[in-house]
């Protein structure tokens, strides 16, 4: 799904991570928190150092594709909204046992540290239970407005299923994006 | 001391304790009995002060609600609440006594029958008093979004985004609980009021799709308008604040584009921005979620953050500057105690600005000063949006 969600969260960790500005931060276990008036939670502490609170690290196995897919800064979540389910049951491309993943998504566009090259990722939302509540991460490069619903990471994407209840979130590679050099 | 004497001493101590009590017994009436039921009301005149804070609450999505609360008084901030199911929307009528919270359930809670139900409760009570199930089971399902559902025609009609992914617009006269019509709106999205009795939406393209309609939800004018701005380059929010028939939407980068939706058919006005130079090299832009609100004064509030850049638009902001459109002028800059995501100033004179922070705890401070008032806490998991009274 992608709802802002947590944004904090996600932000909170994109901040922390990839901007090293500690805005974020929170009692969802990630979220932001305002610059330099707050202490660094031990939450905060802990998104600082790259994952999630009693989350352990896994790694996909294949070195092209390098990352934690538990860490909300693994390459392929660049415009991700919601609960990984890597940390649901899940994997980066899989959804949890009994749940169902959405044949509709929006589409987003990240670069394969390993090879430099940019591919299309389509966020499929796993679908039918509730929501799983851990790893919240909300990313939004190239994400827009709802009236361009396609690459909009706030809608329930969990159409066309039999539940539209959000469970979590998938990044699944569709392709090398030729339009930015795949 | 002897023993006879430190009894003695202990008698006249227990005396001297006993008539004191007795005293106090005398001078207390007793606690009368509370009746049984016992559940409390509100006026439903509510005050300038109240905001309806929407909680998508992420953790249990199917389980969301809005708050009623109000900031201005010392205590009793949380007035109660109302259901609001699986990314509901959410009005206020002016009109009548009620609420409408458009949500969706399934028979199973999370799995079964899917049911979309437009609720409708009274303000006094705040228990629902009726309902209208939305058919097609389209409703849009998103992060909390006021322009999902609007009223218009005096509060007479309720307009209900659906998306699935087809768009389309379900028209409900309120008064007699029906529904009127479905509108499709292929590549656009959300329903802004517009003229006499209709709405405008922005499109996929920079283009607006805007309709117009009767009492009875036949359209009697329906124009596609050419794209007015880059949603690559630099999209326009979704979330406008309007001043009279005007939409003001701030942009990813830092304008405003004002589009006046007063007519039938949309015009497009002026667009500044609303940076020096100095704070544009400093890259500060709009961000959040609830990203801008305005005042009965007609003051514009952004939440800004410094230092933004592609993919910064929803990170939320450690100020909120103050606009004055007529003079394409920032008034005021208030520097947020805690970094903020959503705002939404109070109805009237001496309005105040909740901002809901990045701890997801709601901020209220007096808008005219910025300075910082007090924190309500826990008016929800994720209350992300803000409804000030209409």
């Amino acid at each position: 799904m992608k709802w802002l969600d947590k944004l904090t969260t996600s932000f909170s960790r994109n901040l922390v991570h990839r901007t090293s500005r500690r805005h974020v931060l929170t009692r969802l276990g990630t979220l932001a928190m305002g610059g330099a008036a707050l202490p660094l939670l031990p939450i905060a502490r802990a998104a600082a150092q790259g994952g999630y609170p009693g989350v352990a690290a896994q790694s996909t196995g294949n070195p092209e594709d390098p990352g934690d897919p538990t860490q909300c800064e693994y390459w392929r979540y660049c415009a991700i909204d919601g609960f990984l389910c890597a940390c649901c049951g899940g994997t980066q491309n899989s959804c949890p046992p009994g749940s169902e993943m959405s044949p509709l998504t929006w589409i987003g566009t990240c670069q394969n540290p390993a090879d430099g090259k940019h591919y299309i990722i389509s966020y499929n939302d796993c679908c039918g239970k509730t929501s799983c509540g851990r790893c919240a991460c909300n990313r939004n490069e190239g994400d827009t407005p709802l009236y361009r619903a396609q690459s909009n990471n706030d809608t329930d994407w969990c159409i066309g299923t039999k539940s539209s209840v959000y469970t979590c979130s998938t990044a699944v590679i569709l392709g090398v994006s030729l339009e930015q050099g795949g | 001391m002897s023993d006879t004497n430190a009894r003695r001493l202990g008698l006249t101590l227990g005396l001297f304790l006993l008539a004191g009590s007795s005293v106090i017994q005398m001078a207390s009436a007793e606690l009368p009995a509370e009746p049984i039921p016992n559940v409390a009301t509100i006026s439903p005149d509510y005050p300038e002060s109240l905001l309806f804070a929407q909680d998508t609450n992420f953790d249990a999505i199917i389980a969301g609600r809005v708050v009623l609360v109000d900031v201005a008084t010392d205590n009793h901030n949380y007035k109660g609440a109302l259901d609001a199911a699986q990314f509901a929307t959410f009005a206020e009528s002016r009109r009548r006594s009620e609420l409408y919270v458009a949500e969706t359930f399934y028979s199973r809670g999370t799995r079964g029958t899917r049911t979309d139900v437009l609720t409708i409760y009274d303000k006094g009570s705040l228990a629902p008093i009726d309902e209208l199930v939305l058919p097609g089971g389209k409703r849009g399902l998103f992060v909390s979004e006021r322009y999902a559902m609007q009223l218009i025609d005096d509060d007479h009609i309720l307009l209900v985004y659906n998306f699935t992914p087809a768009a389309s617009v379900t028209l409900v006269d309120i008064d007699r609980r029906e529904i009127l019509n479905e509108i499709n709106i292929p590549g656009c999205g959300l329903v802004y009021p517009s003229g006499k009795r209709g709405f405008a939406s922005l499109c996929s393209n920079g283009s607006i799709h805007a309709v117009q309609f009767d009492k009875a939800g036949k359209v009697t004018s329906e124009k596609k308008l050419p794209s007015f701005f880059d949603v690559d380059d630099d999209p326009l929010f979704d979330k406008p604040v309007y001043i009279g028939g005007i939409a003001w939407f701030p942009s990813f980068k830092g304008d405003i584009q004002a589009l006046d939706l007063s007519g039938d058919t949309p015009q497009v006005g002026v667009r500044w921005s609303l940076l020096s130079k100095a704070e544009r090299r400093q890259n500060w832009r709009p961000g959040g979620w609830q990203i801008a609100s305005v005042d009965d004064a007609g003051l514009i509030y952004v939440l800004m953050h410094k230092d933004g850049k592609g993919g910064s638009h929803k990170d939320g902001g450690e100020e909120v500057w103050v606009f004055e459109h007529a003079k394409k002028q920032r008034v005021q800059r208030i520097k947020l105690k805690t970094w903020g995501i959503s705002i939404e100033a109070t109805r009237g004179p001496a309005p105040y600005l909740g901002v809901v922070n990045a701890e997801m705890q709601l901020d209220v401070y007096d808008a005219k000063s910025g300075k910082w008032l007090k924190q309500i806490g826990n008016v929800g998991g994720t209350p992300l949006s803000l409804y000030a009274r209409r």
